[in-house]
Protein backbone atom coordinates (compact mmCIF):
# COMPACT_ATOMS: atom_id res chain seq x y z
CA UNK A 1 0.00 0.00 0.00
CA UNK A 2 1.29 3.56 -0.72
CA UNK A 3 0.13 6.67 0.41
CA UNK A 4 0.28 10.44 -0.28
CA UNK A 5 0.15 11.17 3.49
CA UNK A 6 3.70 13.18 2.94
CA UNK A 7 2.82 14.90 -0.03
CA UNK A 8 -0.32 16.20 1.12
CA UNK A 9 1.32 17.34 4.66
CA UNK A 10 4.02 19.12 3.15
CA UNK A 11 1.28 20.84 0.99
CA UNK A 12 -0.28 21.93 4.11
CA UNK A 13 3.28 22.53 5.80
CA UNK A 14 2.54 20.04 9.01
CA UNK A 15 5.47 18.03 10.53
CA UNK A 16 4.66 14.60 10.83
CA UNK A 17 4.33 15.73 15.22
CA UNK A 18 1.66 18.33 14.09
CA UNK A 19 -0.32 15.81 11.99
CA UNK A 20 0.09 13.05 14.88
CA UNK A 21 -1.25 15.41 17.44
CA UNK A 22 -4.05 16.39 15.37
CA UNK A 23 -5.33 12.84 14.86
CA UNK A 24 -3.94 11.67 18.28
CA UNK A 25 -1.28 9.01 17.32
CA UNK A 26 2.26 8.81 17.85
CA UNK A 27 4.89 10.08 15.60
CA UNK A 28 6.09 6.93 15.03
CA UNK A 29 2.75 5.70 13.68
CA UNK A 30 2.68 8.65 11.25
CA UNK A 31 6.39 7.48 9.87
CA UNK A 32 5.12 3.97 9.67
CA UNK A 33 2.18 4.92 7.61
CA UNK A 34 4.08 7.08 5.13
CA UNK A 35 6.57 4.30 4.43
CA UNK A 36 3.62 2.16 3.67
CA UNK A 37 4.27 -0.29 6.57
CA UNK A 38 1.03 0.02 8.54
CA UNK A 39 -2.63 -0.74 7.45
CA UNK A 40 -4.55 2.08 10.01
CA UNK A 41 -7.78 1.24 10.58
CA UNK A 42 -10.95 3.30 9.23
CA UNK A 43 -11.06 5.25 11.99
CA UNK A 44 -7.89 6.79 11.94
CA UNK A 45 -7.73 6.67 8.14
CA UNK A 46 -10.21 8.81 8.15
CA UNK A 47 -9.58 11.63 10.55
CA UNK A 48 -5.99 11.90 8.61
CA UNK A 49 -7.69 12.12 5.51
CA UNK A 50 -10.20 14.52 7.30
CA UNK A 51 -6.94 16.79 8.74
CA UNK A 52 -5.60 16.90 5.13
CA UNK A 53 -8.85 18.05 3.82
CA UNK A 54 -8.45 14.79 1.48
CA UNK A 55 -10.54 11.69 0.88
CA UNK A 56 -9.14 8.06 1.62
CA UNK A 57 -9.08 6.70 -1.18
CA UNK A 58 -7.27 9.64 -2.60
CA UNK A 59 -4.77 9.42 0.16
CA UNK A 60 -4.07 5.54 0.56
CA UNK A 61 -3.65 3.44 -2.84
CA UNK A 62 -3.75 -0.09 -3.02
CA UNK A 63 -1.34 -1.87 -5.23
CA UNK A 64 -4.10 -4.39 -7.05
CA UNK B 1 -11.99 13.38 15.16
CA UNK B 2 -13.81 10.81 17.11
CA UNK B 3 -10.65 8.61 17.44
CA UNK B 4 -8.38 11.73 18.29
CA UNK B 5 -10.83 11.99 21.09
CA UNK B 6 -10.48 8.14 22.00
CA UNK B 7 -7.47 8.26 22.12
CA UNK B 8 -6.81 11.48 24.38
CA UNK B 9 -9.31 10.15 26.94
CA UNK B 10 -7.15 6.38 26.95
CA UNK B 11 -3.82 8.03 27.45
CA UNK B 12 -5.24 10.38 30.29
CA UNK B 13 -6.93 7.08 31.94
CA UNK B 14 -3.30 5.66 31.68
CA UNK B 15 -2.00 7.71 33.34
CA UNK B 16 -4.27 7.41 36.34
CA UNK B 17 -3.58 3.63 35.90
CA UNK B 18 -0.07 4.57 36.63
CA UNK B 19 -0.61 6.79 39.59
CA UNK B 20 -2.67 4.31 40.88
CA UNK B 21 -0.13 1.30 40.04
CA UNK B 22 2.88 3.59 42.24
CA UNK B 23 0.55 4.34 45.19
CA UNK B 24 -0.23 0.21 45.17
CA UNK B 25 3.95 -0.29 44.69
CA UNK B 26 3.80 1.92 48.15
CA UNK B 27 1.59 0.30 49.89
CA UNK B 28 2.95 -3.07 49.25
CA UNK B 29 6.31 -2.28 50.02
CA UNK B 30 5.41 -0.82 53.29
CA UNK B 31 2.93 -3.87 53.84
CA UNK B 32 6.16 -6.03 53.36
CA UNK B 33 8.60 -4.22 55.37
CA UNK B 34 5.60 -4.20 58.15
CA UNK B 35 5.36 -8.14 58.30
CA UNK B 36 9.09 -8.94 57.93
CA UNK B 37 10.12 -10.17 61.02
CA UNK B 38 13.33 -8.04 60.60
CA UNK B 39 13.01 -4.40 61.99
CA UNK B 40 15.97 -3.31 60.61
CA UNK B 41 14.53 -3.23 57.07
CA UNK B 42 12.87 -0.15 55.79
CA UNK B 43 10.91 0.17 53.05
CA UNK B 44 13.06 0.69 49.66
CA UNK B 45 13.01 0.24 46.06
CA UNK B 46 9.06 -0.45 45.63
CA UNK B 47 8.14 2.65 47.21
CA UNK B 48 10.98 4.82 45.08
CA UNK B 49 9.58 3.40 42.04
CA UNK B 50 6.06 4.43 43.38
CA UNK B 51 6.69 7.48 44.11
CA UNK B 52 8.39 8.90 40.86
CA UNK B 53 5.65 7.04 39.44
CA UNK B 54 3.28 9.00 41.17
CA UNK B 55 4.81 12.09 41.06
CA UNK B 56 6.04 11.74 37.33
CA UNK B 57 2.66 10.68 35.86
CA UNK B 58 0.49 12.79 38.02
CA UNK B 59 2.52 16.23 36.99
CA UNK B 60 1.56 14.91 33.74
CA UNK B 61 -2.39 14.29 34.56
CA UNK B 62 -2.06 18.00 36.02
CA UNK B 63 -0.19 19.41 33.08
CA UNK B 64 -3.49 18.12 30.84
CA UNK B 65 -5.98 19.85 32.97
CA UNK B 66 -4.33 22.80 33.10
CA UNK B 67 -3.23 23.11 28.95
CA UNK B 68 -5.77 20.12 27.65
CA UNK B 69 -2.33 19.13 26.07
CA UNK B 70 -1.01 15.18 26.73
CA UNK B 71 1.93 13.26 24.76
CA UNK B 72 0.42 10.36 22.90
CA UNK B 73 1.80 7.09 24.47
CA UNK B 74 -0.11 4.63 23.36
CA UNK B 75 -2.26 4.44 20.27
CA UNK B 76 -3.51 1.83 17.71
CA UNK B 77 -0.25 0.89 16.42
CA UNK B 78 1.45 0.51 19.97
CA UNK B 79 -1.62 -1.64 20.89
CA UNK B 80 -1.02 -3.81 17.71
CA UNK B 81 3.08 -3.86 19.05
CA UNK B 82 2.09 -5.25 22.58
CA UNK B 83 -0.57 -7.73 21.57
CA UNK B 84 2.34 -9.24 18.87
CA UNK B 85 4.89 -8.81 21.69
CA UNK B 86 2.65 -10.36 24.27
CA UNK B 87 1.77 -12.99 21.67
CA UNK B 88 5.91 -14.26 21.37
CA UNK B 89 5.92 -14.24 25.30
CA UNK B 90 2.74 -16.43 25.42
CA UNK B 91 3.85 -18.77 23.15
CA UNK B 92 7.54 -19.32 24.63
CA UNK B 93 6.05 -19.36 28.09
CA UNK B 94 3.05 -22.12 27.17
CA UNK B 95 5.52 -23.82 25.10
CA UNK B 96 8.36 -24.04 28.31
CA UNK B 97 5.93 -24.81 30.96
CA UNK B 98 4.80 -27.47 28.81
CA UNK B 99 8.04 -28.72 27.84
CA UNK B 100 9.63 -29.02 32.15
CA UNK B 101 6.18 -30.53 33.07
CA UNK B 102 6.21 -34.00 30.56
CA UNK B 103 9.80 -33.82 32.40
CA UNK B 104 8.70 -33.56 35.67
CA UNK B 105 5.74 -36.13 35.16
CA UNK B 106 8.25 -38.36 33.94
CA UNK B 107 10.39 -37.93 37.11
CA UNK B 108 13.11 -36.87 34.91
CA UNK B 109 13.48 -34.10 38.03
CA UNK B 110 12.27 -33.37 40.96
CA UNK B 111 9.90 -30.65 42.12
CA UNK B 112 12.13 -28.09 43.20
CA UNK B 113 13.90 -27.81 39.75
CA UNK B 114 10.59 -28.07 38.38
CA UNK B 115 10.10 -25.09 40.41
CA UNK B 116 12.78 -22.66 39.40
CA UNK B 117 12.40 -23.80 35.94
CA UNK B 118 8.83 -22.16 35.43
CA UNK B 119 10.32 -18.86 37.49
CA UNK B 120 12.91 -19.00 34.47
CA UNK B 121 10.43 -19.16 31.75
CA UNK B 122 8.13 -16.57 33.24
CA UNK B 123 11.91 -14.35 33.17
CA UNK B 124 12.47 -14.91 30.19
CA UNK B 125 8.95 -14.70 28.68
CA UNK B 126 8.88 -11.17 30.34
CA UNK B 127 12.35 -10.32 28.77
CA UNK B 128 10.97 -11.71 25.25
CA UNK B 129 7.91 -9.21 25.56
CA UNK B 130 10.27 -6.63 26.21
CA UNK B 131 12.64 -7.18 23.99
CA UNK B 132 10.08 -7.65 21.07
CA UNK B 133 7.82 -4.59 22.16
CA UNK B 134 10.75 -1.80 22.52
CA UNK B 135 13.18 -3.29 20.60
CA UNK B 136 11.93 -5.26 17.93
CA UNK B 137 8.99 -3.25 16.90
CA UNK B 138 9.84 -0.14 18.15
CA UNK B 139 12.95 -0.05 16.23
CA UNK B 140 11.35 -0.44 13.36
CA UNK B 141 9.72 2.97 13.71
CA UNK B 142 12.74 4.57 13.11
Amino acid sequence: MKTRIKELRARYDLTQEGLASKVGVRRETIVFLEKGKYNPSLKLAHDIAKALNSKIDELFIFDD
Amino acid sequence: MDNTKDNIKRNVQSRYLQVMMGLFLITVDIFLSYYNNDSNDSPGFLTLLGIIMVIYYGYEIIRYKRTGEIRIRIDELTELNRLRAIDVGFKFLTLSILVVMILSLEEKMGATETLYLIYAAFFVACLLFILFYYIIYGKLSK
